[in-house]
């Protein structure tokens, strides 16, 4: 490890003055870095874990850097094996202080809060002296800042995926700014800024010094010009494009095409954004491809140099990606905005069919399968969960999709404007039927819905003849360890609620469209209809039982 | 053959390294250490360019065979409720065209090419381990034949290629069918990065003298680019396969929610892998482009030094995107928008490369040959899935797109776009270095017309089938939803697709013919070294480069480098043999001597992958049997590595001696054994984040420690003490290396006491687990403690073999002070070893003190 370190002094009182040096060095970076970083925490009104992480952030990637610096005649040089302890410890020292019950014992004791500022500007400052003095030994300090930008970065990622506030301590911090965010907030931003700053800065710094090396190698053994003989004037040649645009001839009934919200008609939106900025590019590189293909040779040096790959390859991207980025966070506040009078409904993915339970100021739990009814103009949250495997609830007309995971619950907030009917189906691959799970939602008037509800909440209707009769019996007998008719004793829950199937457009989830003659085909030949679905295919039935059963069911309006 | 004297070479360059005429017999012994293993021995082939023909070829089938798996499927949708196919035909078909495709077709024959073509490049005899490479082919070609023909037997996984659970779990997927896909995939995986810490070393330390890394040709710099991405990405998809199968067979529950797992830790892993991978597949393609395009167009490839910035800034964001694969799982919107500017921000490198391919079309006049002609095809397919990639960052448009085809097209765009195009112009343009005749300019112009409009048809479509709402991975659609045209439109040009890649078939089945002698040779006037004339060996002599493109720099240089008149012009030390340079500024070090053919690297692969058979299969007892079988071949193997010093000294060039022989860290052997360990390192990373991940999502099953339920403080230390003491035991162990010739008793003592000390804290660890009442199916905490014991248990059966190992050969003689690379790399394992141990016994039992009020 060569280091330009000062030959030792031999005046009398030099390791005083070094011992002086580093730690005024060390104070002032120190108190502009925290300085800074307060400041800045206090004009983002940023939350006390946040705060947290742009102090350390001060610490670590701004006023260690500058203080190894000023420093780097004065400190040690690192010695191989110092290198690797101390990029070791600068890793562990970060992930130690910062398990919650530690961190939360530092929040609350001063003198264990000073400890962890100081050992974490020590390090830093250890760590950036050890890379800024590796000299030839370039490889080490990538490798090093690769690893150390790969650690923080999962410790980043643990903090903005947590699902809950993992430092109590912090909430009642000296930290806090007032009105700033608080809880889990605060803990995702302070993840994020981590996931932002920390790792771009040692992976950044990572590629400025492989970018170094190569261009020092580079210039060591200089590329001698090559005198290939310039090109005579090109043979033309037709670039045939072979772009077919197919739009229409699609239905409507599932379509990104067809918004019915004000949330899918953004993303519509969005989507021809893109579709016109992605054509102007790609146009723009086609036009570029051409020309060095067959253009004059006055064209084609122009576009023969080292500035079109920068203003094509940087400029151009980086100029229209960052607009585009700004409009999808504008987009996306605009999502979260809606609120009111929200309506709240559960939908739980099962093996293949949703299960839909209406949460309703009068009677609370209102369930029905495969069917959402919704009040047009009115809000409303899906709470998305699953009971066995992973699905995905995806409504093109009405929003985007976002996926039922057991053990989590996802909200979907968007408002129905148009009434209709719009379809869906499960869009995360679930095994066996997948390609069947489908659902459709039905946007009503507020009157037509206020109409529906109330039948909705009412039990069953009674069997109207003795064949319905019948068929209760025979359904009580047999269908109630899985089906639910509100009303009777069935109270079967591993299948779809049946106490208003007859409202119900379809049956088995959009397999079959509802009729008499399609309940008893579903009851006999379900495995041929739905392959592999949970329900099994009741055979044995005679046909007048089957007939009765059928009427009963489609009863139940 | 002319006898010019030294003052005709080219300024720059100076007296020749070796002079004319070379010393009679020479070639013939070069030619003989080289012969090629005829019949039934040919299998036993180790070298590069006769294994990297195989690979290629073997995973070029592979290809066809997940393209036939693509047909079945377009025609089965090519009309609405099709019943070609029956549901589970095809989930099971779409499963195994995505995982042939990923696993079978683009990460092996990525490597493959680089096996083929990295020697030839960068002036090497021959890759720096060549039975591990034909170990990496053997291990691929037989594990990914049985993996295929699972389909027929109606035994294949249908959980999709990224077999996220709880649906591959094995409640919802009984069965061996996702066994069969986890034990598979693990297997190639290790054979994938057994192939990437070779091809590191070859870039490294086998380059030509002269050819410092910023006169490599940007193939091996993307090549460099990809292994090192390898390293870091695969450990996390072998780390969550071990967990994901560990879940199957014994029910710890690291994806069930009920038990204090996550789904979705799974699909950090996996995209944590399955992103890089994106780039891993494509880095070495746009490297392959970046060869082709200068040679049709006769001029020097504009930014090179920003294109191998782009490369190396590709490598390193690449990690940072995997979330973006997941927008729709509910993460927090925040989180969301800074992965949607990174997914953007790693457009900038791919800009800047595709901006440098029109710079240098545009700065001579293209020939539009095949190779070109798919190059072209490629910049322009590869722009467009690269704006829609810029389009599925947008967080909005991605909840709508994601899961459609419209993502179907998009990574199509990209994977076909930006690897299979590429690799088209690579067997149009490479093919004559290995074959006696060149392939059909007439019939290729055909396959790429076909292919560049079938594709189109094909996926371009498939945007706009994704916007009008068809989800991907589903069987059929009702005929009122109205995708039917779209439909017969996609599988119309996947036809027409096929048609144009069975015309490159038929070509190569017609012209290709892998040989020896009467090479076509440099048919296009290309400028780099794999264009010299070559042998099996490589070429005659190994040249001095001065430029990154040798050829046209130095017009001489094929004639010399075939008289001799360079390095290493015959086989000094009377067997296979190359030039090791160091790293950086390619002097030459010493010279590398390599293996012969032989049968165990055959066997070790061979009874490997029917061990992981039948473990899929529940069949223990014959899996841990001929689970022994291999890794006795693998001894066998091992067993005449390091071969000493004994041949001395050699004369490479005129007044130019090196050894034949180093070791520590000038040596290839630690070079290897400390990728190995980032390999290890990685993969602990991701069990050190699943572990914190896990205990994020479900704190509750963490025991309260005032409770009593982990193992009393002094196990772990007793364990932390024993693991020092064989960390020390091993070191002391060096001290003890006897003199050539000499005994040192104690020597093998020691190492025995390390194996006993390390194996004495692995069980001290797992009877404390045990005896603390804790059951690893119980919840996911118990599963995580267990799952570090049996992470460092793999690190201590291979270090207890490897003591044994060690052992053997100090009593066989074979181990002293100067030749003792064995005890040297085992010596690195062990540290890495003691450290995760102590790691691991940090987090195991530490944290739950810490956050159970134990403390």
């Amino acid at each position: 490890m060569i280091h330009p370190s000062a030959a030792p002094s031999r005046r009398p009182h030099a390791a005083l003055w070094g011992a002086l040096e580093i730690a005024a060095v060390s104070a002032v970076t120190v108190a502009i870095g925290l300085w800074g970083a307060r400041a800045l925490g206090h004009a983002l009104g940023l939350g006390p874990l946040s705060q947290h992480m742009v102090d350390h952030i001060a610490l670590l990637v701004v006023a260690a850097p500058i203080a190894a610096w000023l420093l780097r005649t004065k400190l040690p040089a690192t010695t191989r094996r110092g290198f690797v302890l101390i990029v070791a410890l600068h890793i562990g020292l970060i992930w130690a202080w910062h398990l919650p019950p530690v961190l939360d014992a530092a929040q609350t004791g001063h003198a264990l809060h000073i400890a962890m500022c100081v050992s974490l500007f020590a390090v830093g400052v250890f760590f950036w002296h050890a890379i800024i003095g590796l000299g030839p030994d370039r490889w080490q300090a990538i490798v090093a800042l690769l690893l150390t930008g790969k650690l923080f970065c999962l410790f980043a990622a643990l903090l903005v995926f947590s699902p809950r506030l993992l430092y109590a301590g912090l909430a009642h911090s000296h930290h806090a700014h007032h009105g700033a965010v608080t809880g889990i907030a605060d803990q995702q931003m302070a993840g994020l800024i981590m996931l932002a700053i920390c790792p771009l800065a040692y992976v950044a710094t990572g590629i400025a010094i492989a970018a170094r090396w190569i261009l020092d190698i580079e210039r060591a053994s200089p590329e001698p010009p090559l005198s290939a003989g310039r090109a005579a004037a090109p043979k033309s040649s037709l670039l045939v494009l072979p772009l077919i645009l197919l739009l229409g001839g699609c239905s409507e009934l599932q379509s990104v095409m067809a918004p019915a919200s004000p949330e899918a008609e953004r993303i519509l939106q969005l989507t021809w954004i893109l579709f016109a900025g992605g054509t102007a590019i790609f146009l723009l590189v086609i036009v570029a491809l051409a020309l060095a293909m067959t253009g004059g040779s006055g064209v084609r040096r122009h576009i023969a140099g080292i500035r079109i790959v920068t203003a094509g390859g940087i400029a151009l991207p980086v100029v229209v990606l960052t607009a585009l980025l700004a409009y999808g966070v504008w987009l996306a506040r605009a999502d979260a905005a809606a609120g009111g009078d929200v309506q709240d409904i559960t939908v739980q993915g099962e093996q293949w069919w949703w299960r839909v339970t209406y949460h309703d100021a009068q009677a609370t739990r209102l369930a029905s399968a495969n069917e959402i009814r919704l009040e047009a103009g009115r809000p409303v949250r899906l709470n998305l969960t699953s009971r066995d495997v992973i699905h995905s609830f995806w409504v093109p007309a009405l929003a985007g999709k976002v996926d039922a995971i057991p053990g989590r619950t996802n909200e979907m907030l968007f408002t129905p404007q148009t009434p209709g009917t719009y379809r869906g189906q499960c869009a995360e691959y679930c095994g066996g039927p997948h390609a069947l799970m489908a659902l459709r939602v039905i946007v009503m008037s507020s009157e037509d819905y206020a109409q529906w509800i109330e039948g909705e909440r009412q039990p069953a209707e009674a069997p109207a003849d003795d064949k319905a009769k019948l068929g209760q019996q025979i359904f009580l007998a047999s269908c109630i360890a899985c089906h639910a008719v509100r009303g009777t004793e069935a109270r079967g829950q591993l299948g779809p609620d049946l106490t208003h199937v007859g409202n119900r457009a379809t049956l088995g989830g959009e397999v079959l469209p509802m009729s008499t003659e399609n309940i008893a085909r579903w009851i006999t030949d379900n495995q041929s209809l739905k392959p592999n679905n949970l329900m099994p295919e009741f055979r044995t039935y005679s046909a007048e039982d089957l007939d009765a059963l059928a009427s009963y069911i489609a009863g139940l309006r | 053959m002319t006898d010019q004297p030294a003052a005709s070479a080219p300024a720059a360059e100076g007296p020749y390294p070796n002079s004319l005429p070379r010393p009679p017999g020479e070639l013939e012994e070069l030619k003989r250490v080289w012969r090629t293993p005829r019949g039934l021995a040919s299998l036993t082939d180790i070298n590069n360019t006769r294994v990297g023909v195989w690979y290629v070829g073997t995973a070029f089938v592979f290809f066809l065979l997940g393209g036939i798996l693509a047909l079945l499927m377009r025609l089965q949708l090519a009309v609405p409720s099709n019943t070609l196919l029956s549901q589970e035909a095809y989930n099971q078909i779409f499963t195994m065209h995505g995982s042939v495709m990923m696993f079978l077709f683009a990460v092996p024959v990525v490597e493959a090419l680089g096996v083929l073509m990295l020697p030839q490049m960068l002036g090497a005899r021959d890759l720096p381990f060549p039975r591990l490479t034909a170990f990496a082919f053997w291990a691929y070609a037989i594990g990914g034949t049985m993996f295929f023909c699972s389909l027929f037997l109606d035994l294949a996984p249908s959980g999709g290629w990224f077999m996220y659970p709880p649906l591959t779990s094995s409640e919802f997927s009984p069965g061996h069918g996702a066994d069969l896909w986890l034990l598979g995939i693990g297997f190639i995986e290790i054979s994938a990065i057994a192939g990437a810490i070779e091809i590191i070393i070859g870039i490294l330390r086998t380059r030509a003298p002269g050819m410092t890394l910023s006169r490599m040709p940007i193939f091996a710099w993307a090549m460099l680019v990809f292994a090192g991405m390898v390293i870091f990405a695969f450990p996390a998809l072998i780390l969550a396969t071990i967990m994901l199968e560990v879940e199957r067979a014994f029910g710890w529950p690291f994806f069930i929610a009920a038990k204090g797992g996550d789904p979705l830790l799974w699909q950090h892993l996996f995209w944590f892998f399955g992103h890089p991978e994106v780039y891993i597949i494509f880095l070495p393609a746009a490297g392959a482009i970046s060869m082709i395009l200068p040679t049709m167009v006769g001029a020097p490839l504009v930014g090179y030094t920003l294109i191998v910035i782009a490369l190396v800034a590709t490598g390193f964001f690449s990690f940072g995107l995997w979330v973006h694969h997941m927008f729709t799982t509910g993460l927090p919107t925040l989180s969301q928008t800074f992965f949607s500017a990174a997914s953007m921000a790693v457009s900038v490198p791919s800009g800047i490369q595709v901006f440098a391919w029109i710079a240098t079309i545009a700065s001579g006049r293209l020939k539009l040959t095949v190779p070109a002609l798919f190059s072209i095809g490629f910049l322009i397919i590869f722009t467009l899935g690269g704006l829609t990639g810029v389009m599925v960052a947008m967080v909005p448009f991605d909840l709508q797109v994601h899961d459609t085809y419209f993502v179907v097209a998009h990574f199509h765009y990209v994977l076909i776009g930006g690897m299979v195009f590429p690799l088209f112009a690579v067997i149009y343009y490479w093919t004559p270095i290995y074959g006696r005749r060149p392939l059909s300019e007439r019939l290729g112009k055909w396959a790429f017309a076909l292919m560049f409009v079938g594709f189109n048809v094909a996926f371009f479509t498939m945007h706009i089938t994704g916007l009008a709402g068809m989800p991907r991975r589903v069987y059929t659609y009702p005929e009122e939803l109205g995708w039917g045209m779209l439909n017969m439109i996609s599988t119309v040009g996947a036809l027409v697709f096929a048609a144009g890649v069975l015309i490159v078939v038929f070509d190569l089945l017609r012209q290709f013919r892998i040989s020896d002698r009467d090479l076509v040779g440099n048919l296009w006037n290309a400028p780099s070294l794999e264009w010299l004339p070559n042998d099996v060996y490589g070429t005659r002599s190994i040249p001095h480069v001065t430029s990154r493109y040798p050829l046209w720099r130095q017009p001489n240089l094929p004639e010399d480098v075939e008289a001799g008149r360079y390095y290493l012009p015959g086989a000094p030390t009377g067997g296979r043999e190359t030039l090791a340079t160091s790293a950086i500024d390619t002097e030459p070090e010493f010279v590398m001597r390599l293996p012969q053919p032989g049968w165990p690297h055959v066997f070790a692969a061979f009874f490997m992958a029917f061990a992981f058979l039948a473990l899929a299969v529940s069949l223990v007892i014959p899996g841990i049997v001929l689970g022994a079988l291999a890794v006795i071949s693998i001894l066998v193997w091992l067993w005449d590595t390091d071969p000493g010093p004994d041949k001395g000294d050699v004369e490479i060039a005129e007044g130019l001696r090196v050894p034949t022989y180093a070791t520590g860290p000038q040596s290839i052997s630690w070079w290897a054994m400390v990728l190995l360990m980032l390999v290890g390192l990685a993969l602990y990373l991701s069990y050190i984040f699943s572990y914190f991940y896990l205990w994020t999502v479900s704190p509750q099953v963490w025991p309260d420690l005032t409770l009593g339920a982990v193992p009393a403080v002094q196990w772990p230390i007793l364990s932390a003490v024993l693991l020092l003491a064989s960390g020390f035991a091993v070191r002391y162990a060096g001290y003890l290396l006897p003199e050539p010739g000499g005994r040192r008793p104690a020597l093998p003592l020691t190492l025995a006491v390390a194996a006993v000390c390390l194996v004495a804290a692995l069980s001290i660890d797992l009877m404390a687990l045990r005896n603390a009442g804790l059951t690893p199916s119980a919840d996911s905490f118990a599963a995580l403690s267990y799952l570090a014991v049996g992470l460092q248990g793999g690190l201590v059966i291979l270090l207890t073999l490897a003591a044994g190992f060690v052992i053997a050969r100090y009593a066989a003689g074979r181990l002293d002070t100067h030749r003792c690379l064995t005890y040297q790399t085992t010596y690195l394992l062990w540290l890495y070893s003691v450290a995760q141990g102590l790691t691991g016994l940090l987090i195991v039992h530490g944290f739950p003190r810490l956050v159970g009020g134990g403390l």
